[in-house]
């Protein structure tokens, strides 16, 4: 056996041990799930841990509903789809200067509603040496989920990927919002950039 | 919790337009009218403890709060025992029957005398408590042969007769169904001993009657003055209520005000021409809210846009606060309150007919306004018109409404 | 009639009710009269999200005095009060009589239509000076993607992708498009959510 035929037997292992402890993605509605992370944000605002305002975050967190052809699938937005990763670009900021987006896809004709897939990503100022990382739940059926890998995150390169236990948006976000603190003093400076 | 929106919230709290006025007096909430009060006025019935007093007012300018005060004022004299009861709390208001507030004034005695072993209390304890709860009893009633055959009543050889047959019969006590049963010379009585048993251990005892301001029906509230209030009072025990504005603008009113001993006005307060008046609506503010939460402009546009109607200043407060905060402010600015007054204004507007709209221009224009027509009486009830009796009596749009006429 | 009320959206009064303090505070929600079933089941998942406690859905259909026992005798903290399409001004002045027992730790909210709302206002008087200010007409689907909003999300996937939306399409229906979440968006946001692979 090959070490590439070794990794693969590996990434199906990693996928088993994360995939079958975790519980399904499943959620109950799509407004609920909304509803939830409105609660989120809007503590996280209240505590001041968000700076974005009350009625931005309102402009922020949409809904699109595709309900034609039989199907009833939803997606929850958080901010505008940012490729190009511009801070022109509406998006949820924290007080400490990182911001971040989110789309979460969800199908609601299965009872409860099944998470189909997401984006997470979430950006840091510019002096630390990781520029962002991003969660991605893959759409089922996925040759990443081969790898166990149809979770995977993105450790600051949108090519490298690595495995991650499952998470669901609400703990993305919580990571997100409390999970992540900038440090006072970075551990390794890049020489590049100038020291915060 | 977190920092903001605890500190929002505390605010808030502070300006509960629902809340039970008492809790507000215990807060250290309440400032003293100016002039005379309808409380103090309220009080001088300690110089006449068996007299009645009428206290009519529109809705939210603070009648249970004067009635609350009065009842601690009354209190605090000796050999007066004051005591405040909302009607509201223990019978269906829109259904009340005569003997209603006799039935509710005999339970107070009745646990007054609690201590009292008496024959006549055992008794009179019986029938209040009947005539309030309602009883059950064993009915023997004819059967359906002996109906038949001894149609008049005048009775069969028992070999012509079915065995009669008993059954269980419900009657609703008067704190629960409409019609009251024909007992009054029963409680006048009950009540007159009562008190007499009481007054040695209590003193004189007044009771201030709530809720009755949410009567729709002027003739209703005309029964239970001709009839309880009546019977109360000549049982030697003090009666304050609170009447239904309507009253004033009904074909009653010349029978209710000479039917008690004083009656005294809740009017709204004339913020905009009485200084005193807006000196109060300001020490109200100032007394809930947090040094300089709220901002002077905003301060001054509460006032004005309550009208004067102290539950409005309070509510719109909130409101104004609840605005603040999800505009995301540190404090309270005029902004906020044009916001949470506009609302306030379209909410007023809903269910107004266009003939409403013309006598509400008129209204604003003229300033003139003599209610004849249920639905111009509706136009006060429902705090759309104001009325003002110091220091001109005056009818003026409530201020929320006007930009929108 | 809904027009000229002050107008909220859902995160917005979600927001309001997760700001009030302990205390009965009322909110009167205005809508159309074919929404309110479906206002009804997502505001009774969704309130008690914000209020913090549990909610109580009561149906006054039955009529004033059914309507009161029920919120006499409930325990929870917040009710939310329905189906007064049948009342009658006189349903609304017992309700009003009996101000009082409408007490609750949180409070509560009535979803009405508009032809209820206005009897609500000339025969509950007293109520509505409880409720002051908190009348609104509810805004409903504020928080769906406007046109064009949908058309920024989708020029910025055409942009990254190379691809057009034709192409996106004949790709999904040939089982040949990437599974990745963009994809799956960019579908939706032509309405055919159907094509996601599952």
């Amino acid at each position: 056996m090959s070490g590439k035929d070794t990794w693969l037997q590996y990434c199906e292992a990693i996928h088993c041990r994360t995939w079958e402890v975790v519980p399904k993605n499943s959620v109950n509605k799509v407004s609920i799930l909304k509803t939830q992370i409105l609660k989120l944000l809007t503590q996280a605002h209240d505590e001041g841990k968000l700076k974005t305002k009350l009625h931005e975050i309102h402009d922020l967190l949409k809904l699109e509903q595709s309900t034609q052809h039989g199907s009833d699938v939803s997606e929850i937005l958080g901010g505008q789809r940012n490729f190009k990763r511009l801070r022109e670009i509406p998006h949820f900021e924290r007080a400490d200067g990182c911001w971040f987006d989110f789309a979460i896809l969800i199908d609601q004709k299965p009872k409860p509603a099944e998470i189909l897939g997401f984006n997470f990503e979430i950006r840091f100022p510019t002096d630390l040496p990781v520029q962002f990382l991003r969660f991605d739940l893959n759409l089922p059926g996925h040759n990443n989920q081969e790898r166990g890998m149809r979770f995977h995150l993105h450790p600051g390169s949108d090519d490298l990927m690595v495995h991650s236990p499952p998470m669901s948006p609400l703990e993305i976000l919580h990571l997100f919002l409390y999970g992540l603190p900038l440090p006072d003093k970075l551990r390794f400076q890049r020489n590049d950039v100038p020291s915060r | 919790m977190s920092n903001r929106l605890k500190f929002y919230r505390e605010q808030m709290a502070a300006f509960e337009g629902t809340v039970d006025p008492q809790k507000s007096i215990d807060s250290g909430y309440y400032v003293p009218e100016p002039r005379k009060s309808s409380s103090s006025q309220i009080a001088r019935i300690a110089l006449r403890p068996s007299a009645k007093h009428l206290l009519i007012g529109g809705i939210g300018a603070g009648k249970t709060t004067q009635l609350l005060i009065a009842c601690d004022q009354l209190n605090d004299i000796e050999n007066i025992s004051a005591h405040y009861i909302d009607v509201s709390l223990h019978t269906d208001i829109s259904k009340i029957s005569i003997n209603t507030l006799m039935v509710i004034t005999g339970l107070l005695l009745l646990e007054l005398a609690k201590e009292y072993s008496d024959e006549k209390i055992k008794e009179y304890q019986d029938l209040i408590q009947k005539e309030a709860y309602g009883y059950s009893e064993y009915i023997k009633e004819k059967s359906f042969i002996e109906q038949l055959r001894d149609p008049l009543g005048l009775g069969l050889p028992h070999e012509f007769l079915n065995r009669p047959t008993q059954r269980w019969v419900g009657h609703q006590g008067i704190l629960t169904k409409e019609k009251s049963n024909s007992i009054q010379d029963e409680l006048k009585q009950a009540i007159r001993h009562l008190n007499d048993v009481v007054r040695s251990s209590y003193g004189e005892i007044i009771i201030l009657f709530d809720g009755l301001d949410r009567l729709d029906d002027a003739s209703r509230f005309n029964d239970l003055i001709k009839n309880d209030v009546q019977n109360i009072s000549l049982a030697g025990i003090g009666v304050v209520l609170i009447g239904p504005l309507l009253t004033l603008y009904s074909q009653y009113r010349d029978i209710i005000e000479p039917a008690v001993n004083h009656t005294a006005y809740q009017s709204c307060f004339d913020v905009e021409n009485d200084p005193e008046s807006h000196s109060f609506f300001k020490n109200i503010l100032n007394v809930r809210s947090q040094k300089d939460f709220i901002d002077q402009s905003a301060l001054l546009s509460l006032i004005k846009y309550s009208g004067g109607v102290l539950r409005d200043l309070i509510n719109l407060t909130q409101a104004s606060i609840e605005e603040a905060y999800i505009s995301d402010e540190e404090n309270l600015k005029q902004a906020h309150v044009e916001s949470a007054t506009d609302s306030f204004g379209r909410a007023k507007l809903l269910g107004v007919s266009d003939q409403d709209l013309k006598v509400l221009k008129q209204v604003a224009n003229t300033g003139k306004f003599v209610p004849r027509t249920d639905e111009e009486v509706r136009l006060l009830v429902t705090g759309r018109i104001l009325e003002y009796q110091y220091p001109v009596k005056r009818f003026a749009v409530h201020p929320t409404l006007q930009p929108l006429l | 009639m809904l027009r000229s009320l002050s107008s909220t959206s859902t995160d917005t009064l979600l927001q309001k009710i997760g700001a009030q303090p302990d205390g009965n505070i009322w909110t009167v929600l205005v809508v159309e009269t074919s929404d309110i079933d479906e206002v009804i089941s997502e505001l009774s998942e969704t309130i008690s999200i914000f209020a913090e406690c549990k909610i109580k859905i009561i149906s006054a259909q039955s009529g004033a005095s059914e309507l009161i026992e029920q919120i006499v005798q409930s325990s929870e903290n917040y009710l939310l009060l329905w189906t007064f399409e049948a009342w009658n001004c006189e349903d609304w002045h017992h309700l009003d009589a009996c101000r009082s027992s409408l007490s609750k730790p949180r409070g509560g909210m009535l979803v009405l239509s508009s032809t209820s709302a206005e009897m609500m206002l000339n025969c509950a008087p007293n109520f509505c000076s409880w409720v002051g200010s908190r009348i609104y007409a509810l805004a409903k689907d504020s928080e769906l993607l406007t046109d064009p909003e949908r058309e920024i999300r989708l020029s910025a996937l055409r942009e990254w992708s190379g691809f057009s939306d034709t192409d996106v399409i004949a790709s999904a229906e040939s089982h040949q498009l990437p599974l990745t979440p963009e994809y799956g968006e960019w579908l939706i946001l032509l309405g055919r959510g159907d094509l996601i692979e599952r």
